[in-house]
């Protein structure tokens, strides 16, 4: 099955102002806003959703609000779909919605949907050299400057708490095609869907309950993170773990406290595998989870105060 | 009377009713904060039992929209206001480090000495 990742995903919140500033200052662009929500694209068209959590219209919620409500999933083509459709008609509602989406439950009960993916193509700049490498950024062509928002280019990956974490992975695999990349044996699987080659998409924690972990676009690369950050620090919001790189998929990572129910992230440069990768099975700890850790400081130089 | 071992955090109305505030930052988060109702104020560390991290996700932001729970915006536990214990979300079960606070001729105080953080 080509499922090739999320296309959206939509949140329940309590808070609609300051989840469209908070989204807004993540560096999305806000497009079809309504009274009950608005749709907050990245560059190649995936998106965050807000709506407000009591819309009739939504899922029924799994968690206290605000949280994650639906999942669209961007599929291949319209034989994927209807694949789709029939093997989860099985044993549980398949329903088609007029807008294209076929809404169905995972087996922890969160909704999610699929569609033909929506995702526009995306030309992005080279900017990084490397010595011995043929000339990415070109001559006279400068790489430090501050020059307003940090592209978001595309939606990345959803972790999601599940309570029957063995169940909630089988789905995914056995249903969707989903491959386990790695495991963190104390945590729970990273997947990638069949149509992509990204290390994961959907990141499974077992915990108590259910609900968002945390959510995440990609920026273009570390620099872009690192900005990206900075900048979103700079607006006032709380950083939650980074800046770092992960083990478990190179993943550089910056992860925010956010108004959704789960942390935001920014997110670059993850490893890709196909079907000939084997799983690493390891223990998550601080030594197991990232590569290096940064924190935050406020600028500085020397001798600063005496010129 | 503020005793010696109190220091003072800021007046009542400091705080707007029905709403929360961040005090004692450390680097970029605030060690503690404080929930008002009416006259009524409740004190917690600022450091969720699930993580041990800090609440907000931006400056004062404890609380739901309503205002009736805590919430750790980390990954959406909600805690009670008035007993700190979580009642939805990952760290169910588990409590928030209640702070000793009271209001001296609208000034609140808290122990100069916090309670200790497990992490
Ligand atoms: S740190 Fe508070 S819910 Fe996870
Ligand atoms: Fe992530």
């Amino acid at each position: 099955m080509k499922i090739l990742g999320p296309d959206a995903l939509v949140f329940g919140v309590d808070d609609l102002d300051a989840c469209y500033r908070y989204l807004t200052d993540y560096g999305l662009k806000k497009v079809d806003s309504a009274p009950s929500g608005a749709r907050f694209e990245a560059l190649d068209g995936t998106a965050a959703v807000v709506r407000r959590a009591s819309d009739p219209g939504l899922p029924p919620p799994i968690s206290a609000a605000p949280n994650i409500r639906d999942q669209i999933y961007g599929v291949a083509d319209q034989p994927t779909l209807d694949a789709i459709g029939a093997e989860l008609s099985k044993d549980r509602d398949v329903k088609a919605g007029g807008d294209g989406v076929l809404r169905s439950v995972d087996d922890t009960g969160y909704a999610i949907g699929f569609q033909v993916t929506q995702r526009r193509k995306i030309d992005a700049p080279r900017y990084i050299n490397v010595p011995g490498m043929e000339l990415h950024r070109p001559v006279n062509v400068i790489a430090a400057v501050d020059n307003g928002p940090t592209p978001i280019y595309s939606l990345s990956h959803v972790v999601l708490f599940a309570p029957d974490i063995e169940r909630a992975e089988k789905f995914y695999a056995q249903r969707l095609g989903f491959r386990t990349a790695d495991v963190f044996t104390n945590l729970g699987p990273f997947m990638r869907p069949a149509g992509t080659l990204e290390h994961h998409t959907l990141f499974l924690i077992k915990a108590p309950k259910p609900g968002l972990q945390h959510f995440t676009f990609h920026v273009a690369d570390l620099n872009d993170m690192l900005r990206a950050g900075w900048n979103f620090v700079k607006k006032g919001y709380k950083s939650f773990w980074g800046p770092g790189r992960h083990i478990l998929g190179s993943n550089n990572f910056w992860y925010f406290n956010s108004p959704f129910g789960g942390l935001m992230e920014f997110d670059c440069d993850m490893d890709l595998h196909d079907d000939s990768w084997k799983p690493r099975y390891i223990p998550a700890s601080a030594q197991t989870s990232q590569t290096y850790l940064f924190q935050f400081a406020e600028k500085w130089a020397p001798g600063d105060q005496k010129h | 009377m503020r005793s010696s071992d109190e220091r003072p955090l800021c007046r009542l109305e400091d705080i707007p009713d029905g709403r929360a505030r961040g005090f004692l930052p450390v680097n970029r988060d605030d060690r503690v904060f404080v929930v008002r109702r009416g006259d009524r104020i409740r004190a917690y560390v600022n450091s969720c039992p699930h993580n041990w991290r800090p609440l907000d996700y931006a400056q004062d932001q404890f609380l739901s929209a309503d205002g009736r729970e805590i919430v750790c915006y980390a990954h959406g536990a909600h805690f009670s206001i008035d007993s700190g214990a979580c009642i939805a979300g990952v760290c169910i079960g588990a409590s928030l480090i209640p702070v000793p606070a009271r209001v001296d001729n609208g000034m609140i105080l808290i122990p100069l000495e916090l309670p200790h953080t497990p992490e």
